[in-house]
């Protein structure tokens, strides 16, 4: 039995692929609270929902396939989640039958055969729920209901119920064997369990020779003895009935885990409808097209975290390899790398997207690189983590594999971090590698804009002439301030703060890009 | 097979000629070189775990140039991957026969301990057959081998023989039809003949295809259950022989008839066969890895001896497990030569020298290949070492009289044909003591024209003289020069070594200079 909700051809991994970061990927994308959103409260339903998002995939066909399956989710939420129930309420009941510590046959035959029972009472509360095929559109949801329908016909179902209850063996074992080594029975053949003397008396089989005896009380060995026979007759049986379990404990563990996806994609999407937020199935190409431009893309995370919509991005990056984003200081350059991370998890795990609209070449990896906070530990000099792990990242990456990069290399000061910098993104870019880089350093952004002339779209967070940041950013070429004396001038009031002044780049603003009003 | 005529396998053996002598061999006691030549552990390897009877066939070099060169030509003999096959699978399966009688004979039930004996006859007439087949196919150049085949054809020929394996073959075709049924219920066991009931396993694995494909794992069988008979098994056996009377008496009757294949014969070819095999997997373990082993050509002195590419079996057994190179050596003995005085630095392989010297003519003793790409050897009657044990310098007095007595029990049971490994002798007394004893004794050893080696940290015991051969052990130049463990002809390098081993213990000038300014 095949569940194949997430794949066209096979079942999910229990443990999908992850990046070689994923953790770090997480948290820097803020993955917690947009995967909150998806479980409301449910625990499998978050880590479930948190593992598929983090294992991207990059087949487009395949990610259409989810998007289809996505869209009857939103648009049949109560028989997903009734499905869903269905499923874990199944792996319950079955892991609440004792089982005995003793791994033979003859013990774990009457407990494959209880749990056989309880599948059989699913299949019948499934029927009503297999009524509802009919509103479905994906491949993905019929074809499961056209399987199900086809696997479990009520005549097969009962001729289970029927020989289940002959293996629980209540007449007796009976079996054959030859004498096999030091004439040991060998070759042991299970026969049919009957009540023998009954049939021994008909007419058309006179009574056969037969000779009996009897294993006296408190014979420990004699009853192990047996109880060893026993088992070689039912090794067979009790692996199959044993292996039938074991599929359909597995079949029910992929179902609810796949199911788990599509309803915490429902989930989610109704929190950001509830806020006003738009969505919308993105356009996926593969990576060679190198496609990228979006309507009014947001930060879902940041919606979800404020409790509000947010303003979105436009974004034209069609063919462009490195966007280089510079400008004022919390004026949401964080906020719209974030923004392009999640959306690209989420499109490359079969989701909508948080935009309007989104035109999206798949890429084969992400990664982010983020200055260190304060607060993470450390064992080595921060240059020589943050070297250390862009080494990590250049290990991994592949060609059109996607890098965030924010405020990287700020561990150094402004003129070793353009000339480390701008030499290794040119090695990046050559590989082929989508590099969106935040920065504060002008000389850096500066030395980038000129390298690579119309490969690079540069974008600046906007300040309005009056001081006022709008969140949005604009395309324009970096220029030699950041706007960290506006905060600066925010809590310590007075004189840094007039905007002419900081427009025109004097000499010497050098002291304020290096950020000691930074967040 | 022993009381019926024609039911004897009568074989002498394959290593030595005589029965009689064969016997004698077999209860020798291992030689007191074994040891100081690191033979002991040789065998070890070859014969991991075998017990004295075994190893005994290493005990006995043989005394006579036509006894080593019949071993040689049957080792050759043996060597060839056909006959190496053929002899490996007949022990393999001896070895199997000898087991289930062991375990027929372990066995408390009856008919269980019938089965096993019926099984022990077949495998033993199937591996005396294919033998017998094998060296009919064969072309045998070893005398020894030949008579092997002549006796084999006597045997299987044999009218005894043919009726024994008819009768086995009929006893197990009436066993083999019977299959029974048996009912469990409770502590209640009904037994009865199998009339054509389905297999209902197949059945419910039918059933459950159309859910999954079923895998045909079962649990995995504990040895026992597969062998070893239970009183509720026996009983049942019991009652299945009362079902099918006629296989059970059959196998009855043929238990009686031949109660003991294994006859003196076959063991006396399992055993020699043994020793053969193992000694050349031995040696074709250090073939395949690129090491030459040679037949040497085994003279009578005074003769000229020589080897080139040895090297010692045990250490490089050792080196070879851990990866590290092995040193190969050479040495060339003229007919006027008899004596190599072997002097160097220590930790330079002088031992291994020695030794190496020691095994190569050992082993050629015991008619056996030789590790080293071509060699000459002396016959010898005996092989006399003394290694100056390290225990013995704690009472120097008592050290040095007991070395007296043992190297005078050497000068005065030692022939023209004995050698002599002789490992820094008199290390216990002074050096001009030393010096003078060993000049003596070295003397001795050359009116008793020994052949032999004299290991000495002791420079004036290599001066010349007729029948001596000087050789040192040869360092690397370099700093700290590393030893090479080269063995050359040479005279004696004096004070060098004494800065060698200062340089290799950092106490050279610059070095000590260095150390304490730090």
């Amino acid at each position: 039995m095949k569940v194949w909700l997430l794949h066209a051809d096979r079942d999910s991994e229990q443990e999908p692929a992850q990046p070689c970061d994923a953790d770090t990927l997480a948290e820097d994308l803020e993955l917690g609270t947009l995967v909150d959103a998806m479980a409301d409260g449910d625990p499998f339903l978050a880590a479930t929902g948190r593992r598929i998002l983090l294992s991207s995939r990059t087949d487009p066909d395949e990610l259409r396939y989810r998007q289809a399956a996505v869209q009857d989710a939103i648009a049949q939420p109560t028989t997903v989640e009734r499905l869903y129930r269905l499923a874990s309420q199944t792996l319950e009941q079955r892991r609440r039958i004792w089982r005995s510590l003793l791994h033979k046959p003859e013990t774990i035959l009457p407990w494959a055969l209880d749990t056989l029972e309880v599948y059989l009472d699913t299949f019948e509360e499934l029927a009503p729920v297999l009524d509802q095929a009919d509103r479905f559109r994906s491949p993905a949801f019929t074809q499961l209901f056209d399987r199900l329908t086809g696997e479990l016909e009520q005549g097969y179902l009962s001729r289970v119920g029927t020989i289940s209850h002959m293996l629980r063996m209540r007449s007796g074992v009976l079996f054959s064997a030859t004498l096999g080594r030091g004439h040991t029975g060998s070759d042991y053949l299970l026969h049919q369990p009957r009540d023998w003397p009954a049939r021994a008396r008909t007419a058309a089989s006179p009574r056969r020779k037969t000779y009996s005896f009897s294993i006296p009380d408190r014979d420990e060995a004699g009853e192990r003895a047996l109880s060893a026979m026993r088992d070689r007759a039912l090794s067979t049986v009790a692996a199959v009935v044993s292996q039938v379990d074991e599929h359909l404990c597995l079949f029910f563990t992929t179902l609810r885990r796949e199911l788990a996806f599509y309803l915490g994609t429902v989930r989610l999407h109704r929190r950001l409808t509830a806020l006003g937020q738009p969505t919308c199935f993105p356009v996926v190409h593969t990576v060679n097209d190198r496609s990228w431009s979006a309507r009014q893309l947001y930060d879902p995370c940041l919606a979800l975290h404020q409790d509000k919509a947010v303003a979105g991005n436009d974004l034209h990056a069609d063919h462009r390899a490195l966007v280089l984003v510079t400008g004022a200081n919390r004026g949401g350059k964080s906020t719209f790398l974030r923004g392009l991370g999640v959306a690209q998890l989420m499109t490359q795990c079969g989701m909508f997207a948080p935009a309007e609209e989104l035109e999206i070449s798949i890429c084969p990896g992400i990664a982010t690189h983020y200055r260190l906070g304060e607060n993470r530990s450390r064992t080595r000099g921060k240059l020589d983590e943050e070297l250390h792990r862009l080494s990590r990242i250049v290990e991994h990456a592949e060609p059109g594999a996607l890098l965030l990069c924010n405020e990287s290399l700020a561990a150094t000061n402004e003129r070793e971090a353009a000339l480390i910098g701008s030499e290794l993104i040119a090695a990046l870019v050559e590989r082929g590698i989508r590099i969106v880089f935040v920065t504060h350093f002008f000389e850096l952004a500066n030395k980038l804009t000129h390298q690579h002339g119309s490969g690079v779209l540069c974008l600046r967070a906007e300040r309005r002439a009056d001081g006022e940041r709008t969140f949005r950013m604009t395309e324009g070429e970096p220029s030699p301030t950041s706007f960290g004396q506006d905060l600066y001038a925010r809590f310590f009031g007075g004189e840094s703060a007039d905007p002419a002044w900081s427009e025109t780049g004097r000499p010497g603003s050098a002291v304020v890009w290096n950020g000691s009003g930074r967040s | 097979m022993c009381s019926a005529p024609g039911d004897t396998f009568a074989f002498a053996g394959l290593l030595f000629d005589r029965v009689d002598v064969r016997d004698q061999a077999l209860r020798s006691a291992p030689p007191d070189c074994l040891t100081d030549l690191c033979l002991d552990q040789v065998i070890e390897t070859i014969m991991p775990g075998e017990q004295e009877p075994a190893k005994a066939f290493f005990y006995c070099p043989q005394p006579t140039i036509e006894a080593i060169t019949a071993r040689q030509q049957l080792l050759r003999d043996i060597e060839q991957p056909f006959l190496f096959d053929a002899f490996q699978t007949f022990c393999t399966a001896i070895g199997r026969v000898r087991n289930l009688v062991a375990q027929a004979g372990r066995t408390y039930y009856r008919r269980a301990r019938e089965a096993r004996l019926l099984d022990a006859a077949q495998t033993y007439f199937a591996t005396v057959r294919e033998l017998h087949r094998r060296l009919c196919a064969a072309q045998l150049h070893a005398t020894r081998l030949r008579t092997l085949r002549q006796c084999l054809t006597g045997y299987v020929e044999s009218a005894w023989f043919r009726r024994a394996e008819q009768a086995e073959a009929q006893t197990r075709a009436q066993l083999r039809e019977i299959r029974y049924c048996v009912r469990i219920k409770g502590q209640r066991v009904h037994v009865f003949g199998y009339e054509g009931e389905a297999d209902f396993s197949a059945t419910v694995a039918d059933l459950f295809t159309r859910l999954h494909p079923v895998r045909p794992t079962e649990f995995p069988e504990s040895p026992d259950e597969t062998s070893a008979m239970d009183h509720v098994q026996a009983a049942i056996l019991d009652r299945v022989a009362r079902l099918y009377p006629r296989a059970f008496s059959a196998l009855d009757m043929f238990c009686s008839a031949y109660p003991d294949l294994l006859g003196p014969g076959v063991e006396r070819l399992d055993a020699d066969l043994r020793f053969c095999l193992a000694c050349l997997r031995f040696v074709q373990d250090f073939r395949a890895a690129g090491f030459a082993w040679c037949y040497p050509e085994v003279v009578q002195r005074p003769e000229t001896v020589y080897a080139s590419g040895s090297f010692d079996p045990a250490l490089a057994h050792r080196l070879r497990a851990t990866g590290n190179p092995i040193v190969r050596n050479d040495f060339h003995l003229s007919p006027a030569e008899r004596l190599i005085v072997l002097t160097g630095p220590n930790q330079g392989g002088k031992t291994t020298f020695a030794t190496l010297f020691g095994q190569l003519h050992y082993l050629a003793g015991l008619g056996l290949p030789v590790p080293a790409t071509a060699a000459r050897l002396a016959r010898f009657d005996r092989i006399h070492t003394h290694f100056g044990r390290r225990e013995h310098l704690a009472d120097l007095r008592g050290g040095l009289e007991s070395e007296l007595r043992h190297l005078h029990r050497i000068a005065e049971t030692a022939t023209p044909d004995s050698i002599v490994i002789l490992n820094e002798a008199f290390s216990s007394t002074s050096t001009a003591d030393a010096v003078s004893l060993g000049t003596r004794f070295i003397r001795l050893l050359l009116a008793r024209r020994v052949l032999g080696v004299y290991v000495t940290f002791l420079d004036e015991l290599a001066a010349e003289d007729t029948g001596i051969v000087s050789m040192i052990a040869e360092f690397d130049t370099g700093t700290p020069p590393e030893p090479s463990y080269r063995i050359r002809r040479g005279p004696p390098c004096g004070r060098l070594h004494a800065s060698m081993l200062a340089a290799r213990h950092r106490l050279s000038y610059r070095d000590v200079i260095e150390r304490i300014a730090r």
